[in-house]
């Protein structure tokens, strides 16, 4: 599901003096089953383009195209049911959408709200629930028994549980231990890999840099950047210039640069960084 | 009577300014069509009902009405007796609601209770007292709504109640570990 925006603006509260523009003309194509990540620091509308990708909001101006879903501010609410069930958001925090009874219950409700029947919204389910790395045994606990990353996989599992066709995910790792965020972040990189558009909102530049294709940079509402990661963190100074950090990696290298080492490219995985460190001691 | 009289400790005190916010928040909205529009703010007189009983529960009724009033305005105006009734709500659902089981004749009775006595009876004296509208005709102007929307409020309390009891069965715990 190729996604475009054309043109796209976006008022909160428009018409009162509390206006504010949320997004400012913005124009981009995204193409199919990329890992895209959206950056851009706190205030820059991120979170505003995103609810955007299955019409939480609606454009005040311009045009949202999902495969033939158009999305303008003509759109009816009750039109939406089909586009969510392709494009779906896994919010901040998502552990505070729990409020089942039961863990397979609270997975299945996803499912079972887009019209699979019993029997698939089950087994669905147990599919996720396993594949989000939580035990089987816990599928009859309460969600509100189990600890915070827990909590926060279950409500990931019941988003993914239905399979949508892109996935977009605003800070899904945050507050996660190291191992866990790992593990979050591979399975969202398989499930891209699985044939899947995946959409990452996220602070985390080394999350980026190891798992995105496609970088879309924002700033004051503004799309600022739209390019691949070697691309965006090329360039330290313009990433000083709009508040954005650089990979650990690229960080680093730059520290070695300073003591006479080179490096051919700009290393943004450990892999790259271990290889440039290795060339350079070779000789 | 007793178990109605307690002392709030320091984090069932933090709880009931919540669920005060949360009746606050619910009771500016309300769904359905023109007609039997239902608004939401039963739900918070229900759960202050349910977690702190008639007495507490009266008392947010009450803080939850001058708050509101204080935040948005009441329409026509402040008047001290849509306090009162205001408390006489949750002050109801608790003695039909607090530390009892969930059964079908408790949500009905509770429900005909509030909206007899609260919402047909003392609303219209309350309407009668303040803007001397004759209390026959804004008694059956009342009484037509009052007959629809009471069962769509029954069948609401039914799940919202299922949804509160988890809520406790939680709180109970998180209590217990912490002694």
């Amino acid at each position: 599901m190729p996604i475009t925006f054309e043109k796209v603006s976006y008022v909160y509260e428009p018409g009162t003096p509390f206006a504010k523009k949320g997004l400012d003309n913005v124009s981009f194509t995204l193409k199919d089953n990329k890992f895209i990540a959206l950056i851009g620091h706190t205030g820059s509308g991120k979170s505003t383009l995103m609810q955007h990708f299955n019409a939480l909001l609606k454009p005040a101006n311009g045009e949202i195209r999902v495969d033939d879903f158009v999305v303008n501010n003509q759109t009816k609410n009750r039109d939406l049911k089909r586009l969510r069930k392709n494009v779906s958001l896994v919010f901040q925090f998502p552990e505070a959408q729990l409020f089942e009874s039961t863990v397979i219950k609270d997975i299945e409700f996803g499912p079972k709200n887009f019209g699979f029947d019993e029997a698939a919204a089950e087994s669905l389910s147990y599919k996720w629930l396993e594949k989000v790395g939580l035990d089987k045994k816990i599928a009859s606990k309460s969600p509100f028994d189990l600890s915070g990353g827990q909590m926060r996989r279950v409500a990931i599992a019941g988003v993914m549980a239905y399979e949508p066709k892109v996935l977009c995910l605003d800070e899904p790792a945050a507050g996660l231990d190291p191992q866990g965020r790992k593990e979050m972040m591979q399975l969202f990189k398989e499930y891209q890999l699985s044939g899947h558009t995946v959409i990452l909102v996220t602070h985390n530049m080394d999350d980026v840099a190891n798992y995105a294709d496609d970088v879309l940079v924002m700033e004051h509402g503004q799309l600022i950047k739209h390019d691949v990661p070697e691309i965006i963190f090329q360039d330290s100074a313009w990433l000083k210039q709009h508040h954005l950090d650089e990979p650990s990696t690229s960080l680093f290298a730059q520290n070695l640069v300073k003591h006479g080492f080179t490096f051919s490219k700009n290393p943004l995985t450990m892999e790259e960084l271990i290889a440039g460190i290795k060339k350079n001691l070779v000789i | 009577m007793k178990k109605y009289f307690f002392k709030l400790n320091l984090s069932q005190l933090v709880f009931l300014g919540l669920v005060i916010a949360i009746k606050i928040i619910l009771g500016r909205f309300s769904v359905g069509p023109e007609l039997v529009k239902v608004g939401l703010g039963f739900i918070g007189s229900v759960a202050l009902g349910y977690f702190f009983g008639p007495i507490w529960g009266a008392v947010g009724g009450g803080v939850s009405d001058l708050v509101s009033s204080a935040l948005f305005g009441n329409q026509g105006g402040f008047f001290i007796g849509f306090t009162l009734t205001a408390m006489l709500g949750p002050m109801i659902y608790g003695f039909f609601f607090y530390e009892q089981p969930r059964k079908i004749w408790r949500i009905v009775v509770a429900t005909v209770t509030v909206t007899f006595l609260v919402n047909i009876l003392l609303n219209t004296i309350w309407l009668h007292l303040l803007y001397k509208v004759n209390f026959q005709v804004a008694f059956n102007a009342r009484i037509l709504k009052n007959l629809i929307v009471p069962w769509l409020q029954m069948i609401i309390i039914y799940f919202v109640l299922d949804g509160l009891s988890r809520v406790k069965t939680r709180m109970n715990k998180l209590e217990k570990s912490r002694m």
